[in-house]
């Protein structure tokens, strides 16, 4: 049983004073440095790392020397402490493989500028941090507003998407909830029927299953029965590539694509996460706002100060090119962008979908008949996945502009694996090189 | 006869007010049904016949401002609320003058001016929403009491237990009612679980609960004041297991094989309706001039009901696309070729 003794904040503080003031990302690193400094010759999931280091009663044998230290100096059971430390940031389920996979990837992510955000002071922010931003601003925006979510309140959020916030707003607007979707959901819809606006946090997206029903059948059709709008929006922490198995990684946006009544919004960076997210609280109907996992802490980059909003169903077109089109959203649009770096400059297109309903239509047949080859690529499933949708669009408006069949790319139909070997191979990133040169070949 | 009269504890009017509204639920309800049978109209109908005490007294106790909300069977609600059964019966007919424009049907009323936030057709999906607007008027540093209304079956569903428990951890004012008709559409409560005393399920919680008589519109009345002054009071929620009954079958196509014609007569001796008449009758509370106009105007109010709901117009092709979003203008709902 794991008990906080000291609380994060000092933890953090302290050991971002002994790392000198290096960002917590470079945590990561630190625990690469287990491979060369004298720890193991090969490579551990974290998760294994400490589970060793409790059975070991606080020995410092495979766990960073200068964190160990740092760690020891404001408490004398580290053992405990570092688990925590881990789980509060979602830390404890990557593998070492994944976490230098996600490391090499941030540094890879160069987003070409289209300037959809407001100018003026800019500060560098990783994704978590536009949307702890963006619900700091709602909730100072929107005095009506309520968070319900488990441990969302003085813990946080298992994410800390809400840190500080008891603090600021009070914990009657910052809620802890038990753990019950169905009924915060339901709670939620009860506070916006009566006044009031409501954010809910999955603390998984996964778990949303347990809330299918208050938001397919309740919050998607309320308006449609008598005209009373459901004013709540669903946050939803998704996506694979953290080693976190098959019902902590799932992408479930295709659920709610489909369901008639409700919005689904999924950024790929952080300023389009908070621009989004404050659109998603100006929305009077039901929005799901997916957030991937991945990308809370691996993605950052200049995001606007103080109060901004994105529209709905305008989609970033984030390079371009003449030969070929690659639709996406969420972290496919990193995968895309990568993959785009492959090819000569001009020849790939990407676009970041950013909302799925609303949908921007016109962007993807504009591109699509400039090109005339069209790959449709997401993460979840291939199968019943939202690109089956795009694909039919596509099909029924671009038909006679296309050189190539239309092309979709998604994740294995299968459960999502734990294993990171077995994960990446699961994931269409890892068929998207070999399509993407089909498609430029045909 | 005069010392009975003695010990009524209700006016006069608050009788006649019940004996007309109940009767008005009945007698409109009977009509449906018959109009459903000539298959006026089609879709559901889950009638409420028998069950009309615990919305009349419900009606009769709440405040003003208070929330209704219910599950499916919801067509007596408005009704006990003041709202003229026309637009019921519209809903009923999918009609564009129903309550929710033709788009809803029999398990769909609404009327936000009364405080009735719904007719849910999910069984037990209504219970959070219920505590969810409960929360908005603790919020609001109100008074106001939401009554959430399920039936048996219901309480079978997780949602109940997880909102007893958030309604107790938050002590949401909020007054649970079991309708508690026995049947789970044709499965009795006996035959849901080994609990057949529903009070019980607010144990675990420490919430209050009670059983009432639901036959009896003043024993559901005085249940109800005593529930939702526990909630004015800030205590939080009350679970009432009201036992009531209905006459009918679940809906329009049950064959009723899981219960007899002498359980369904044993109730009907104890009919809620007849209750009423008789102490009315018994303590000379009005003439049979005044009854039979009471009569009259449930008839008149039942014929123009029909009337308005068969003369009304259906709903217009475009009402196909709106209400989906807030926004008349969504243009994300369908292909643009087919727009209208």
């Amino acid at each position: 049983m794991c008990t906080v003794k000291t609380s994060f904040s000092t933890i953090k503080k302290v050991y971002c004073a002994e790392m000198k003031n290096r960002i917590f990302r470079d945590f990561f690193e630190v625990m690469s440095l287990l491979k060369g400094g004298g720890g193991r010759a090969q490579w551990r999931p974290l998760l294994d790392e400490l589970d060793t280091l409790s059975e070991a009663g606080n020995t410092p044998e495979f766990v960073h020397l200068l964190l160990f230290q740092c760690l020891k100096k404001i408490d004398s059971s580290p053992a405990i402490n570092i688990v925590i430390f881990m789980m509060q940031h979602w830390v404890l389920c990557f593998s070492a493989f994944q976490t230098k996979y996600l490391t090499e990837n941030a540094k890879s992510h160069v987003r070409p500028r289209h300037e959809t955000t407001p100018s003026g002071n800019k500060t560098e922010k990783r994704f978590i941090d536009a949307v702890h931003d963006a619900l700091d601003q709602a909730m100072t925006k929107h005095n009506n507003l309520v968070l319900m979510g488990q441990d969302i309140a003085d813990y946080g959020g298992v994410f800390k998407a809400t840190e500080g916030f008891t603090d600021k707003y009070g914990k009657d607007r910052v809620r802890n909830t038990p753990l019950c979707e169905s009924a915060i959901l339901g709670a939620g819809l009860g506070l916006t029927i009566n006044g009031y606006k409501a954010m809910v946090e999955m603390q998984f997206a996964d778990f949303v299953s347990e809330g299918i029903t208050q938001i397919c059948n309740n919050l998607a059709k309320i308006h449609w029965r008598w005209g009373q709008n459901a004013d709540v929006v669903v946050r939803m922490p998704t996506g694979a590539g953290v080693a976190a198995g098959p019902y902590h990684s799932q992408s479930t946006e295709a659920w709610f694509a489909h369901t008639p009544g409700l919005k689904v919004a999924y950024p790929a960076f952080p300023a389009d996460a908070k621009g989004l997210l404050l659109r998603a609280f100006e929305d009077p109907n039901p929005v799901l706002f997916f957030e991937h996992k991945a990308l809370y802490r691996s993605v950052s980059e200049e995001v606007a100060e103080g109060y901004y909003s994105l529209p709905f169903g305008k989609a970033n077109v984030l390079t371009t090119g003449s030969e070929l089109t690659i639709v996406t959203y969420g972290l496919g649009v990193h995968w895309a962008l990568e993959e785009a770096k492959n090819h000569p400059e001009g020849v790939v297109e990407v676009i970041d979908l950013r909302t799925l309903v609303p949908l921007d239509e016109e962007t993807i047949y504009a591109s699509v008949n400039k090109t005339g080859k069209v790959l449709v690529l997401h993460e979840d499933v291939a199968r019943g996945g939202f690109g089956g949708e795009l694909v039919a669009l596509i099909n029924e408006h671009c038909f006679e502009q296309l050189d190539a069949p239309v092309k979709r790319l998604g994740s294995l139909n299968t459960a999502v694996p734990f294993a990171p070997e077995l994960e990446q191979g699961f994931l269409a990133k890892s068929k998207l090189s070999e399509t993407v040169n089909s498609l430029l070949d045909y | 006869m005069a010392t009975r009269k003695k010990k009524l504890k209700y006016s006069t009017e608050q009788y006649l007010k019940w004996y007309e509204s109940m009767l008005l639920m009945r007698k409109i309800e009977e009509k449906a049904g018959q109009l459903y049978t000539m298959q006026k109209f089609g879709g559901f109908c889950h009638l409420y016949i028998g069950q009309e005490a615990v919305v009349a007294g419900t009606a009769s106790a709440a405040n003003k401002d208070d929330k209704h909300m219910t599950a499916y069977r919801d067509h007596a609600h408005p009704i006990a609320l003041g709202v003229h059964p026309k637009y019921m019966m519209a809903e009923l007919y999918g009609k564009s003058t129903g309550m929710s424009k033709g788009k809803g049907g029999s398990m769909h009323m609404f009327h936000k001016e009364v405080n009735l936030m719904g007719g849910h057709g999910i069984v037990g999906a209504q219970i959070g929403m219920g505590a969810g607007i409960a929360f908005a008027e603790k919020y609001n540093g109100t008074t106001n009491v939401c009554y959430t209304s399920m039936g048996d079956g219901a309480t079978r569903q997780g949602m109940l237990h997880e909102t007893f428990n958030l309604a107790m951890l938050w002590k949401l004012p909020v007054v649970f009612i079991i309708e508690n008709n026995n049947y789970a559409m044709g499965t009795s409560v006996e035959r849901t679980s080994n609990v057949h005393d529903l009070t019980k399920l607010a144990a675990s919680y420490e919430m209050p609960a009670e059983a009432v008589n639901g036959m009896r519109v003043e024993d559901v009345h005085e249940a109800i004041e005593r529930a939702a002054e526990r909630a004015r009071k800030g205590d939080g929620p009350t679970l009432l297991d009201i036992r009531t009954y209905r006459y009918k079958g679940h809906s329009m196509s049950d064959p009723q094989k899981y219960r007899s014609k002498e359980e369904v007569n044993e109730f009907k001796e104890q009919d809620p309706i007849l209750w009423v008449l008789n102490t009315i009758k018994q303590n000379k509370l009005a003439t049979d001039e005044e009854l039979d106009a009471i009569t009259k105007r449930v008839k008149d109010m039942v014929e123009e009901s029909v009337k308005f709901a068969e003369e009304s117009p259906l709903p217009e092709g475009k009402e196909l696309y709106e209400d989906v979003y807030v926004e008349p203008d969504y243009p994300y709902v369908m292909d643009n070729k087919f727009r209208p």
